[in-house]
């Protein structure tokens, strides 16, 4: 059980009044774009809020984890960002395995937004199994020479570095041979190509031909990027697929809905009513993980699933029974229907969840 | 709002004794007048009285103790009674003397001349006074009846009787589903096919899955909605009470699934639980309609855990 502190609560109010003058900024749909996002993310920077979490000695507020949930998911309902990639698993992990040098010249940067970071971890040939990447970077004098290439990354078009998964074992060395690297990406050897996907949003091809990066700009000890992958994932469970989300898809196509009569029919509104147990169900699930009561370790995963089923539902129904000018390009629905279907995909398809749900939650054996 | 996941520790002592009592029971057995008061020799039914500020959150942890042993679901209707009864009138139900048939005549839950017979007229809470009374069977191997009658004295609004039927069914139907799923995953990691545990494949983990966290999410439900409705917001009750029916529903059929032939067998694992479900689903009074706005509360995110600061002007709500 938890409840949210009095201290929490006027933190709640203090997050309400400074997102209030940018709701709907992000848009959901067109989540790509540095310049509208921009302001936004720096005015949090001013606040010191993507720092939120971090420990006071690194220049952080010291706050708990469900200050920084409270943030992201009021950003969510109210359709604003998401959090960015570097004030959370870049920057939690360089503050636990990153050398004086790497801190001193990111963490400032990080939390001022001055800096920003991709994830180039999935491959053509590693996505859900990353385990068998084989962008490989070797050692060669005070450098690595990365060669290869990733795919499938969010957002690498329009940061400034990259936060590098690569291979220094041997080929069979799957998840034991991995290191982290960061890559500055206007790194000569290194091109990028933004992958237009089917909501209006972008992914990522990069492509890397002898790359060199400077043995410093590795994080953590050579073929450990495993360990910190895993430690980092588990340090941002409390941000990503936000209820919040799920409530902004259900009311914003309610109203879009009830705003073209949609919903006069009794039939109509009935079905669209009872996706509010979805709704509640979500809900239920994600503040699961920010709940203090003991973990099987598939919460996570759980709301994964159940975080995009629900949104998946909600804009169906809307494409539905929203008539032809649901059908129009920039209609709510049919937006969020296309954006929806990625959400099943990024951040670790639903297959990949439910199997992760089969073996904590309910004991059952690995399989395939 | 507090969210809830476990029990407080006031309602889940209940829950617990109860547990020690039901493991002396068989499991799915037919609620007799003997398992009745013997349940209620366990205080069942004083809950209210015993549990004063956690009376919901009591009610929902005993009834997930019995949904789990699948067992006393018509319980529900007693408690639905005790929130509109007299004390005079609910003596002899607190005492174990008497059982409750909550329905819509002519058919009802098993009962006898000496029992309470209520219904709900117009959205009133209305005994029912039999002049005959016939067996019938059912689904579930609950013995009903067949009621002739005629409608005896108003006790008020149904509207109480109903926000704790709901939670309280659903509490039950949670439990009933847990057991279920927990029986159909022991199975899946024991029983082999093709040399391994019939768990290690996909299509049968996925469904076990998807109804898990069906459950999960349900349960987190009825517990946060117990807690609320004892700080008097009942907003909640109508919309678990469909949670749980779907998820109590969706995990028999995957335990039926799961167990293959052995799960249509008479004296298998899963049919009497999950005949018992079914039944329970739609038995009345019916799941009322969900009004989202009050449900999901109004105001902005994070409803089940705070009170929003400001009122949301971008959708409405």
């Amino acid at each position: 059980m938890f409840e949210l502190t009095a201290d929490e609560r006027a933190f709640h109010a203090e997050v309400a009044e400074t997102l209030a003058p940018y709701v709907g900024l992000q848009g959901f749909v067109l989540s790509s774009g540095r310049e509208r996002l921009d302001p936004f993310y720096r005015r949090l920077a001013a606040k010191n809020w993507l720092a939120l979490s971090w420990p006071e000695a690194e220049g952080g507020l010291g706050r708990p984890p469900i200050y920084e949930f409270l943030l992201w998911n009021e950003a969510a309902f109210l359709d604003i960002a998401r959090p960015p990639q570097g004030a959370g698993v870049v920057a939690k992990t360089l503050m636990r395995h990153g050398t004086l040098g790497q801190k001193s010249v990111w963490l400032n940067r990080i939390r001022n937004h001055e800096a920003t970071f991709a994830l180039a971890y999935s491959e053509p040939e590693a996505g859900s199994d990353l385990g068998s990447a084989r962008c490989a970077a070797r050692l060669d004098g005070d450098a690595y020479v990365i060669n290869g290439n990733k795919c499938w990354n969010s957002k690498a078009a329009e940061v400034d570095v990259l936060w590098l998964l690569c291979r220094t074992g041997s080929a069979e060395s799957g998840s034991r041979g991995l290191s982290l690297f960061i890559v500055d990406v206007n790194t000569p050897g290194v091109t990028i190509r933004p992958l237009r996907l089917m909501d209006g949003n972008h992914l990522s091809e990069i492509f890397f031909d002898d790359a060199r990066v400077p043995v410093s700009c590795r994080v953590g000890p050579e073929n450990a990027a495993w360990k910190l992958i895993g430690e980092a994932l588990a340090d941002e469970r409390h941000v990503h697929f936000s209820p919040g989300r799920v409530r902004h898809d259900y009311f914003r196509l309610r109203r879009w809905l009830e705003d073209r009569g949609r919903l006069d029919d009794p039939g109509a509104r009935h079905a669209f009513d009872l996706l509010a147990i979805d709704v509640a169900e979500a809900e239920a699930l994600a503040l699961m993980i920010i709940s203090p009561t003991p973990k099987c370790g598939g919460e996570i995963a759980a709301n994964k699933i159940a975080h995009v089923q629900t949104i998946q539902g909600i804009a169906r129904f809307a494409m539905e029974i929203g008539g032809p000018e649901a059908f129009l390009a920039d209609s709510a629905p049919s937006l969020h229907w296309a954006q929806t279907i990625t959400e099943a995909v990024g951040g670790g398809t639903t297959e990949i969840m439910e199997s992760l749900v089969s073996r904590r939650r309910l004991g059952l054996p690995v399989g395939r | 709002m507090a969210f809830f996941d476990t029990f407080s520790p006031g309602s889940s002592a209940i829950g617990e004794s109860l547990a020690r009592h039901a493991q002396t029971l068989p499991l799915d057995a037919v609620l007799t007048d003997e398992i009745w008061s013997g349940l209620a020799g366990q205080g069942l039914f004083a809950i209210d009285d015993l549990f004063p500020d956690d009376r919901n959150a009591a009610v929902c942890a005993a009834m997930e103790t019995l949904g789990r042993r699948g067992l006393a679901g018509q319980a529900a209707g007693a408690f639905a009674f005790l929130r509109v009864a007299s004390a005079g009138l609910a003596a002899p139900v607190s005492e174990g003397r008497a059982r409750v048939s909550l329905g819509q005549p002519p058919y009802m839950p098993a009962a006898s001349e000496k029992d309470i017979f209520l219904t709900n007229v117009d959205g009133v809470a209305t005994l029912f006074s039999p002049t005959r009374i016939a067996p019938a069977e059912t689904l579930s191997t609950d013995g009903w009846v067949r009621v002739d009658g005629t409608l005896s004295a108003p006790l008020g609004p149904f509207e109480p009787a109903q926000d704790v039927y709901d939670l309280a069914l659903g509490a039950w139907l949670v439990g009933a589903g847990l057991s279920l799923l927990d029986s159909a995953v022991a199975h899946a990691q024991t029983r082999r096919q093709f040399g391994q545990p019939i768990g290690s494949f996909q299509a049968v983990g996925g469904p076990l899955s998807r109804a898990a966290i069906r459950l999960d999410a349900a349960r987190a439900l009825v517990l946060t909605a117990g807690a609320a409705a004892d700080e008097g917001d009942t907003r909640l009750a109508a919309l678990v009470r469909h949670s749980s029916a779907r998820a109590a529903s969706e995990a028999a059929l995957v335990a039926h699934q799961t167990f293959g032939a052995l799960g249509m067998v008479e004296q298998g694992p899963v049919q009497a639980r999950s005949k018992r479900i079914r039944q329970l689903i739609s038995q009345y009074p019916p799941p009322r309609r969900i009004d989202p706005k009050a449900a999901l509360l109004p105001g902005r995110s994070l409803s089940l855990i705070a009170t929003a600061p400001v009122a949301n002007e971008a959708f409405d709500v």
